[in-house]
């Protein structure tokens, strides 16, 4: 059993990057062999080229993008992988632009231009779950929608890679500072001792929640 | 008047470009001092969360304190009247390159202490446009295909102004689809619209530039 768990947040040890270590410590629980890779950290990559190498007749690319960037090493893994994990914080309601290239490359390579059922191309069929972090309250995100959007991408993310929608998991109201009086930031934006007290009380639970599904994802 | 304009399509003198060449041409017409950059021979990332842009007293401006390859032209967008940004749809959205750019130009002239002081930081507002080519056909765009560039406008026009956005649809995407497994185009169809609709796109591609340079 293979997994890859793919961290599109720049920040080490916050909230999305926590709770993705935790779910690949769920993994590695479980007996799976783990990769993890921090987009933020590769060498330089970019999107979809459009160069159309996985559409040309007689492509070799066997669903993963062959472009040789910094993400080479991630297609690679991905291509081989049981389990895809993938984590992002909300960037203006959508999935971080770091990832968004990831993704764009992961994706094309498997739609096919020949019918709009699309003939997934990649070798092995994945199991994804999806971690998304935000300062949102789950009611806030509920009520601005953020949950279509992402459940969308999960929906796109397990059709293209094996047929089920990716697994979901949204941390909320998350702990976005170090220290709070520091920004410009209004406390009825954000109250520091209610974003500290979800911190202390609330964040440990998705911790658990994204141990659970680590181990859940590779069983 | 300044005037600069982003190609967010890796693919140089294709449908994109050549829909942002024709934006350009129209506002050199009306006297603009014009640039195109093209996004994909920079290299950069998107926002990395370092709150910069949000800590009390500091001196950003509302441009992204990140010193990578995008920052002299995150200065350029800050000084510039009208700035364009042109996609192809990437998965009904934009590529991760505009997506990229949009982030680390919007969100560092964006408060957390009310929603209403955004343009605090701004005080040149921008005629902005948003250039989008792609397979969908107008139908498509018109029964929701359209919904995150709707968005993307939305969010430019909240920060700078104004967005307008124009679409160049159904374009043709390959030199020679015989080699290509795109089985569900048509090629006679697309060399028609390529043909006959094309033309149009570029010309209310110009005459879009020419109206945000006026």
């Amino acid at each position: 059993m293979k997994a890859v768990f793919i961290n599109g947040s720049p920040r080490k040890g916050w909230n999305t990057h926590k709770l993705m270590v935790k779910a690949s410590e769920g993994a590695k629980d479980a007996g799976a062999e783990v990769q993890f890779f921090d987009l933020y950290d590769l060498e330089p990559f970019t999107g979809c080229r459009s160069c159309f190498a996985c559409k040309i007749k007689g492509s070799k690319t066997a669903g993963a993008c062959t472009y040789p960037d910094g993400l080479k090493p991630v297609m690679d893994a991905v291509r081989d992988a049981d389990v895809l994990v993938i984590g992002t914080p909300v960037y203006l309601g959508k999935m971080s632009a770091q990832l968004n290239l990831f993704w764009e490359r992961l994706m094309f390579t498997n739609v096919s231009y020949s019918s709009f059922d699309h003939g997934r191309k990649m070798e092995k069929p994945k199991r994804c779950a999806m971690i998304v972090t935000m300062g949102a309250t789950d009611g806030q995100m509920r009520q601005i929608g953020y949950d279509q959007q992402f459940n969308y991408y999960g929906q796109q993310l397990g059709y293209m890679m094996g047929g089920r929608p990716a697994e979901m998991l949204y941390s909320n109201d998350a702990y976005q500072f170090t220290d709070y009086s520091k920004y410009n930031i209004s406390v009825d934006r954000a109250d520091p001792v209610q974003k500290k007290k979800h911190l202390e009380e609330e964040y440990p639970k998705d911790l658990d929640k994204a141990y659970e599904l680590g181990r859940r994802m590779c069983q | 008047m300044k005037a600069i304009f982003l190609n967010g399509s890796p693919r140089k003198n294709w449908n994109t470009h050549k829909m942002l060449l024709e934006v350009e041409r129209g506002a050199k017409e009306v006297g603009a001092e014009t640039e195109l950059i093209h996004l994909f021979d920079l290299s950069f990332t998107d926002c990395k969360s370092c709150f910069a842009c949000k800590l009390r007293g500091n001196k950003t401006n509302g441009i992204c304190a990140i010193r990578d390859e995008l920052r002299p032209v995150l200065e350029k967008i800050h000084e510039a009247n009208a700035v364009v940004i042109g996609t192809p749809i990437y998965y009904g959205d934009l590529t991760g390159e505009a997506a990229s750019v949009i982030h680390r130009m919007l969100f560092p002239t964006m408060h957390y202490e009310d929603d209403n002081t955004h343009d605090e930081l701004l005080p040149i507002k921008k005629k902005c446009g948003l250039i989008v080519t792609g397979n969908a056909t107008t139908m498509h765009i018109k029964m929701g295909g359209g919904a995150a560039f709707k968005n993307t406008a939305k969010m430019i026009s909240m920060i700078f102004g104004s967005c307008e956005t124009l679409y160049a649809c159904d374009t043709y995407q390959f030199t020679d689809y015989r080699r290509y497994y795109a089985g569900m185009f048509n090629e006679a169809h697309k060399a028609e619209v390529r043909d006959k609709q094309f033309p149009f796109d570029l010309q209310n591609a110009y005459e879009l530039g020419k109206r945000l340079c006026q």
